[in-house]
């Protein structure tokens, strides 16, 4: 049997070049390889450059090395540019996407809030088998990782030092990945045929035993984690539902936060950014992998996305129908969090 | 190569040194922590890792920190601020990378006295208090490229003193005279070089300089290139992977832009200065609410235009050491060396 | 006396040992966002009928409590506020039909982020009190001042200047 990884990448191909053949769109967005090892980065591929060149688009790649929300570029096709007459002369173009499981939930979430036309892409659902967290390998190297090749379940590495190991792709995979509920994309135009991993817990069992922690042991671990935040926004700007044309942390006339690197400037921003995520936050990771410093972010992204689905019921899936639960409200939404001083005194 | 008589410091009486120079001035070390690299203070019973490879963050925030305060006042009187007078205190950097220490003399043609007759009280000070003492590479990193752009991994630019690891013992020369005196304060510990330890560090040198891929680049063909395609759609082609964080600016040691904001409460304040990146939408930003650089396009060339146009124009000085930090940290690799490339093709 | 209740800077004791600090020694700041409509009206229902209760709070009155965005509740800690308490009209009262419906969501949510971050529960308070309960508002707030001594003056989240 063929490898996945190329089997994967070469059915994304035909996918993407069958719907260029059929002028159903303008351009394609999947992966290409990096120039790095361990890398894979977004790759744009027009229709103009299609036709030129048609071989352009064995370009494209999916490995596991995918790490990106490539929904986060959406945006831009959708939006009103700064500077710019606010009416549209030409129509949206319509856009190929190769999306996993989160990016198709994050494109719906988008959809939902009105900052893409659904009917204007075409989603290329890739089931996805887990995106591998950098980092976990680097951790189990001595030197630099100077190349590397992805066959199947297993990453082959070759150090600076000339050393060569292998790697078990599943023990070095994102823990969001290891956890997703939502591996298999669905709801979208076409599917490649590969296999998707089992769903996850969803991260349950990892954030019950953090609740185990004292308010100050959990206090101390925040705060461990933002001091070595450095404000590149990297989180904010990986992330595809932050899209705030001016975000709360740069208004200037009303100055939520300071602009510099005190640790509790930091922790607001981190604080008020998750938060702003609640309902949409789709857990795709996007945000710790690009962060430079490592920062987990994933445990607080985790919890959010999970307080939502206990409060509310909700998780954003694949349903264009649903609202986002911070858009509206129920009568019956739970009181227990309510002071009640005629209990208190009891 | 330098009439300097060379000396040597076996590896472990290098605590023994560091101890000496603690009794009066900050020392700060590599130290390796959760597989960062960082510049620590030198407490007793430390040693440096000098295997530890480049820091994460550049050492540029030694005389130009993320935030700095310029003064503090209050509702009648305005006080130094307490990082001035910490400035007085004499400063040991040990083990700095070349390309970090060649940063400093780039840093030194902002803040420092060459520009213009300029001065920045509280950049000199720093500056002036502090003995560099460089670490030569012997094992560039996979995304170093400081020989492209005039650097060297053995580059004395920046250091006072210019150290080589020779395995068991270090070599040492003294650059200026503030490193000679360093030398000379110490000699207890040191011993005069042989003549063949001279050369084997500059068999390890040029080893090293051997071993670095060399980059395309031509500095007056890329800022000529540069500057005629100021307008040319490239830009946003290569800005299509960009998301608009300020990744590599942050962790860049010659990027300078900062921004001065005031911080109030209770009728007294502090005025900062802080880093900005030409990545964020606030940038340049005028007080009307025009922008000259309105999307990410404009700002990622920017970018490239500063470092490869503007300041060769200004101080005839690439603002590239070729640490590589922004390559290897970008969140969606998008690769310096790739984008020189492209403008090293006419 | 040192412990001005107004203002938050010179409320703060030297001693980061809390446990040390007796409880009538140090009086925590409280700020309440009220709701015009509810609560506002049962605090000034609650001074014409002098009723007792802590001089701990400092009252922002807002429209509705919808109109607080968690920043608010974020910037008063970081401002050095030693508790947060937000309350409108009872579910099903607002004054704008849903309004506080809207902003219970918002709530259960940032309260349990916040907890999850490692702020004490007691730190962030939510209420509903009605114009006409100007007794159940003085027994909040000394419910919340209870609350808010009990973990003692806030240093998580706090910006020193």
């Amino acid at each position: 049997m063929e490898d996945r990884v190329e089997q994967t990448s070469q059915a994304i191909r035909n996918e993407a070049r069958r719907l260029f053949e059929a002028d159903e769109i303008d351009v394609f967005i999947g992966f290409e390889s990096g120039s790095l090892p361990l890398s894979s980065r977004p790759a744009f591929l027009t229709a103009e450059e299609i036709a030129q060149d048609p071989s352009k688009i064995d370009t494209l790649v999916w490995d596991s090395f995918c790490t990106s929300n490539l929904a986060t570029y959406l945006l831009r096709y959708y939006a009103n540019e700064p500077n710019r007459r606010k009416k549209r002369e030409k129509p949206y173009p319509r856009v190929g996407i190769a999306v996993k499981g989160c990016d198709c939930r994050s494109v719906y979430t988008l959809a939902k809030e009105r900052q893409v036309q659904r009917d204007s892409l075409r989603l290329v659902g890739v089931p996805c088998a887990g995106m591998v967290d950098v980092r976990k390998i680097q951790e189990q190297c001595a030197d630099e990782i100077v190349a590397c090749e992805e066959v199947d379940d297993s990453i082959s590495i070759t150090l600076r030092n000339g050393e060569s190991t292998k790697i078990d792709r599943e023990k070095a995979l994102r823990r969001s990945c290891l956890e997703c509920r939502f591996p298999k994309p669905e709801n979208t135009d076409s599917i490649i045929d590969t296999p998707a991993r089992k769903p996850g817990d969803g991260g349950r069992a990892t954030l019950e035993a953090f609740e185990q922690k004292s308010s100050d042991e959990k206090w101390q671990y925040f705060s461990d984690e933002l001091t070595k935040c450095i404000r590149c926004n990297a989180c904010r700007q990986a992330c595809p539902t932050c899209w705030c044309k001016e975000c709360f942390a740069e208004h200037t006339d009303l100055k939520w936060i300071g602009v510099g690197s005190d640790l509790t400037d930091a922790m607001v921003f981190q604080i008020t950014r998750i938060y702003h995520q609640a309902g949409r936050c789709v857990e795709c990771d996007a945000c710790y992998s690009a962060c430079p410093m490592g920062v987990d972010l994933r445990t607080y992204t985790n919890r959010i996305a999970q307080d939502v689905h206990e409060l509310f019921d909700y998780l954003p899936d694949f349903n264009p129908e649903t609202s986002p639960p911070l858009a509206t409200f129920s009568e019956a939404d739970s009181n227990d969090f309510i002071t009640d001083p005629e209990q208190a005194h009891e | 190569m330098s009439d300097t008589v060379g000396c040597t410091i076996e590896k472990k009486l290098l605590p023994t040194l560091l101890l000496n120079e603690s009794k009066h001035s900050r020392v700060f070390i590599p130290k390796q922590s959760d597989g960062v690299t960082e510049y620590a203070v030198f407490g007793k019973g430390d040693t440096p890792d000098l295997e530890a490879g480049q820091s994460r963050l550049s050492p540029k925030s030694f005389f130009f920190p993320q935030t700095e305060t310029l003064y503090a006042f209050d509702y009648d009187t305005i006080e130094p601020s307490a990082s001035e007078e910490a400035a007085e205190a004499p400063v040991v950097l040990f083990a700095v990378r070349p390309c970090d220490s060649a940063s400093f003399e780039l840093l030194d043609q902002v803040f420092g006295p060459e520009n213009h007759g300029y001065h920045d009280p509280y950049y000199e000070k720093k500056r002036d208090n502090t003995i560099v003492v460089t670490l030569a590479c012997n094992k560039p990193g996979s995304t170093c490229f400081c020989t492209s752009v005039g650097g060297d991994p053995a580059g004395t630019r920046g250091a006072d003193v210019l150290a080589f690891d020779l395995e068991d013992r270090l070599y040492l020369e003294g650059l200026t005279t503030k490193g000679k005196e360093f030398l000379a304060r110490n000699g207890e510990v040191l011993k005069e070089a042989a003549e063949t330890d001279r050369e084997v560090a500059n068999t390890l040198a040029s080893s090293a300089r051997e071993s670095m891929p060399a980059v395309e680049y031509d500095r007056a063909t890329v800022k000529k290139n540069l500057d005629d395609q100021f307008d040319n759609p490239i830009w946003e082609k290569i800005t299509n992977t960009c998301i608009g964080c300020g990744a590599c600016t942050y962790l860049c040691p010659t990027c300078h832009c900062f921004d001065i904001c005031d911080e109030e409460r209770h009728y007294k304040g502090r005025r900062i200065r802080t880093w900005d990146s030409c990545q964020y939408a606030q940038f340049t930003k005028h007080a009307s609410g025009h922008n000259p650089r309105p999307t990410k396009t404009e700002r990622l060339r920017q970018r490239f235009m500063h470092k490869f146009s503007y300041t060769v124009e200004s101080v005839d000085e690439v603002y590239c050491v070729g640490c590589g930090r922004c390559v290897r940290y970008c969140p969606v690799n998008l690769d310096i060396r790739e984008v020189l490339r492209e403008f090293s093709s006419t | 006396m040192g412990n001005q209740v107004g203002d938050v800077a010179t409320t703060k004791p030297d001693s980061t040992a809390e446990t040390t600090i007796a409880a009538d020694d140090w009086q925590p700041s409280i700020v309440a966002f009220l709701c015009n409509w509810c609560s506002y009206a049962g605090a000034d229902l609650a001074g014409v009928s002098r009723l007792q209760y802590g001089p701990n709070v400092r009252i922002i009155r807002v429209p509705c409590s919808a109109r607080v965005d968690p920043q608010f509740i974020l910037k008063a800690l970081q401002n050095g506020a030693d508790g947060v308490l937000v309350s409108g009209c009872h579910p099903g009262d607002c004054h704008y039909i849903h309004g506080n419906l809207v902003a219970r969501r918002k709530f259960a949510v940032i309260k349990k982020f916040l907890e999850h971050i490692g702020i004490e529960s007691e730190r962030v308070q939510f209420s509903w009190v009605s114009a006409s309960e100007g007794s159940r508002f003085a027994a909040l707030m000394n419910s919340v001042i209870d609350g808010v001594k009990r973990v003692g003056p806030s240093r998580k989240l706090v910006k020193e200047l």
